[in-house]
């Protein structure tokens, strides 16, 4: 039996936290976050590279964020007054290798794909539509060998095969990449809105017809455009894990030790969402942020277990002196694949993609 | 009257629940009673006197205690508690349970500063009276393998004179805690104040209360915002089932477990007073020399701690005996009547939630409507 793409990614997580290069990193990123008291006279002592790890951590895209807030350490300081430090080069050449080695895994993966269509592999990237940052690591920290399950695992799944075999990429071949860009960010867009439980018109549209046949070309499109952007998501989810790994944080798991209650479950036409307030903040220096991945693993009643994996969409954290700090979290649960769609991307699926012919 | 949920209205509850407890001092209530329970089986005419005669006799002396001074008060409540518990335990049997003697020996210590340092050793653990009791009221464990046990050790676990326990004997706290509970938008919190004198003793009872930890979250310290509270917050696990006991007032509060003989092990509050009171009974009855003394001139204020619990033994075991046998929770009310209110009131959240569906769902029918089903 084939082994899905989230086992193997959480593979190489575990590979990670022991691998002594991403010790260095870890001790890096913790060293760039962390403010140390000291002991004799109770101060924090002022981290030099305090400011440069927060406006990174802001941008919520793992070690891109480091190489971007170095390369743009003059730029960045207004109109707050930050006071960015350049990196030292063995600083920027760890932080390169992490970077390579997240960006390196999801070329590899969308490698199949752009020998069909190299605009739709870059704007499947998750950094597609960031700055690009100078990199001059050639290889990350896992070697080719270590991440091949993990690609095949990616190659294999349904949605990448559906994508593939119906040579859809061609659809689009006309497109350059700023405008495979634009496709897929207005796609997110749309998606992301529907993460407040208020579905856009057109995606809903979409969603109850695809019951049926496809109507016209637009839906043909649209559907695959929903799958790539399933893929592109999926890799990111998988680059914030290594990113968390890479850095020594484990996975938030929300269980009977911390959940408070299970607040709501929803399953719509896009999507399943759960709400979870649990007891506490459990705050790390990086990760556990939205876009992060946790583990739900309770039992609400003697009778039922419930075990997902989901992407953080929102975190809601109440800083009560009197009742004690709680966290809400709500998140979309994803399948063996990473995908945090499933709902749509398993409609689209089961309505059936055929191999795409285009007429001369 | 009945009131739905064991409340019975009463302006005179300690003689309401006599008069409750003496329908089975009558024969046709004590064969209705076991018909209803042992589907038609019948009980004979042995058991049915042997039934009448115990809660009569109980009665009897729970009367002659409540006038009797603290001389002789503690040996008329535990005749009267013991003819009480028989009486339920034949009741609940269904034929008349062999008793060979009370099923502990007290130990009386030379030299005490107080009656609480008084022990008792259990023994007879198949005829013995608190044995064949307890496993009456479904506590099956054999006592005599926890070793002697102090009056103070029943005393500290009795929620109802907590406080008084912990001042007599000046110590940080008893084996209760009472739980001030709030029902907040996140949840039901239930709050356990200590001060800064006892917060270390509050934690660790805490941690004594037997399957605290499959109950409860990981409990943590908090204060009120004007810094004049201190409490530990308590929340519920997903699943946590509730282990807290209700007070007589109906506050719920923990217990924690005595440690006997490298065993945990927390009594039925009603064994605690049972065991408590033959501690006291037999003081003033064999023991007049160490009785007669404190009734007359105790300086340590003992005095009114056991009077205190004599009180609570005097209204809560015919109670707790009673809740048995209807296999409800009794409580003696005296709020009047109220017509069942079914209006929901709502939070504030809750509102905002209501709108936001009606809308989401009008908008969806107006739409369906419109475009039909697949929206073109």
């Amino acid at each position: 039996m084939d082994v899905s793409f989230r086992s193997e990614v959480f593979r190489l997580c575990k590979s990670l936290l022991d691998n002594p290069r991403a010790r260095e990193i870890r001790t890096l990123v913790h060293d760039l976050s962390v403010s140390v008291e000291d002991k004799g006279t109770g101060m924090f002592k002022n981290n030099l590279h305090g400011d440069l790890a927060y406006v990174a951590k802001s941008f919520n895209n793992q070690f891109h964020g480091y190489l971007f807030a170095d390369e743009n350490a003059d730029t960045l300081g207004s109109p707050i007054p930050f006071k960015i430090e350049h990196l030292s080069n063995e600083e920027r050449k760890l932080i390169e290798q992490g970077h390579q080695t997240l960006n390196g895994f999801a070329k590899l993966c969308l490698e199949e794909i752009g020998r069909e269509s190299e605009a739709a592999a870059a704007a499947m990237n998750p950094y597609a539509l960031y700055k690009e940052v100078k990199c001059g690591a050639s290889k990350g920290i896992l070697s080719d060998e270590e991440i091949q399950n993990a690609v095949t695992a990616f190659r294999n799944g349904k949605v990448y095969q559906a994508l593939i075999r119906s040579s859809a990429i061609r659809l689009f071949e006309k497109l350059d990449k700023p405008a495979f860009q634009q496709l897929l960010g207005t796609v997110e867009q749309a998606i992301n809105t529907s993460f407040d439980g208020k579905i856009p018109e057109d995606i809903r549209d979409f969603a109850l017809g695809i019951r049926g046949r496809y109507q016209n070309i637009t839906e043909v499109m649209f559907a695959f455009s929903i799958l790539m952007f399933a893929l592109k998501e999926s890799l990111r989810m998988a680059c914030q894990l290594f990113y968390e790994a890479i850095c020594g944080i484990d996975l938030l798991v929300l269980n009977n030790d911390n959940i408070i209650r299970v607040e709501d479950r929803i399953s719509n036409l896009v999507y399943q969402k759960c709400k979870v307030l649990i007891q506490g903040m459990p705050i790390r220096h990086v990760g556990r942020s939205v876009g992060s991945i946790v583990l739900m693993d309770c039992d609400p009643t003697d009778d039922v277990h419930l075990h997902e994996f989901g992407m953080v969409t929102a975190i809601t954290e109440s800083i009560s002196k009197e009742m004690g700090s709680t966290t809400k979290y709500t998140f979309l649960t994803v399948n063996e694949e990473l995908i945090h769609i499933h709902n749509i991307t398993d409609g689209i699926l089961r309505s059936g993609v055929d191999e795409i012919k285009i007429r001369g | 009257m009945n009131i739905p949920e064991g409340k019975i209205f009463s302006e005179n509850p300690e003689s309401d629940l006599w008069r409750e407890l003496l329908q089975f001092s009558y024969e046709a209530n004590i064969r209705r009673f076991w018909e209803k329970r042992n589907t038609g089986v019948g009980v004979d005419t042995n058991t049915v006197d042997c039934i009448t005669g115990s809660f009569l006799q109980a009665y009897e002396y729970y009367q002659s205690a409540k006038g009797a001074n603290l001389q002789i008060a503690p040996l008329l409540l535990y005749y009267g508690s013991t003819n009480l518990l028989y009486g339920m335990a034949n009741l609940l049997n269904g034929s008349i349970l062999k008793i060979e003697n009370h099923g502990m020996n007290i130990l009386v210590p030379e030299q005490m500063t107080y009656i609480a340092e008084t022990k008792v050793r259990f023994c007879s653990p198949n005829n013995g009276g608190i044995h064949v009791m307890a496993r009456a009221l479904g506590y099956p464990n054999d006592l005599t393998g926890y070793g002697d046990w102090k009056l103070s050790e029943f005393l500290d676990s009795i929620a109802e004179i907590n406080d008084d326990y912990i001042r007599c004997y000046n110590v940080p706290c008893g084996k209760t805690v009472m739980l001030d509970v709030f029902h907040t938008p996140d949840g039901r919190v239930e709050k356990v104040y200590f001060t800064s004198e006892n917060r270390d003793s509050i934690r660790d009872l805490l941690n004594e209360v037997e399957n605290l930890k499959k109950s409860y979250l990981p409990f943590y310290p908090c204060e009120s915002n004007s810094g004049d509270l201190e409490y530990y917050i308590l929340r519920h696990k997903l699943n946590g089932k509730d282990i807290s006991e209700r007070s007589f007032s109906g506050q719920p509060y923990l217990r924690a477990a005595h440690k006997k003989n490298s065993k945990e092990v927390t009594l039925p509050t009603i064994i605690n007073m049972y065991a408590a009171l033959f501690i006291l009974a037999s003081l003033c009855r064999y023991h007049p020399e160490k009785w007669s003394p404190f009734v007359l001139k105790d300086t340590t204020g003992e005095k009114l701690l056991i009077e205190k619990f004599l009180y609570y033994a005097r209204r809560m075991i015919p109670n707790i005996v009673l809740d048995y046998i209807l296999d409800s929770k009794v409580q003696y009310v005296s709020d009047k009547y109220q017509p069942t209110d079914t209006v929901k009131f709502v939070g504030e959240h809750q509102v905002r939630d209501i709108v936001k569906e009606e809308i989401r769902e009008r908008m969806e029918q107006e739409r369906v409507t419109k475009y039909g089903r697949r929206g073109y």
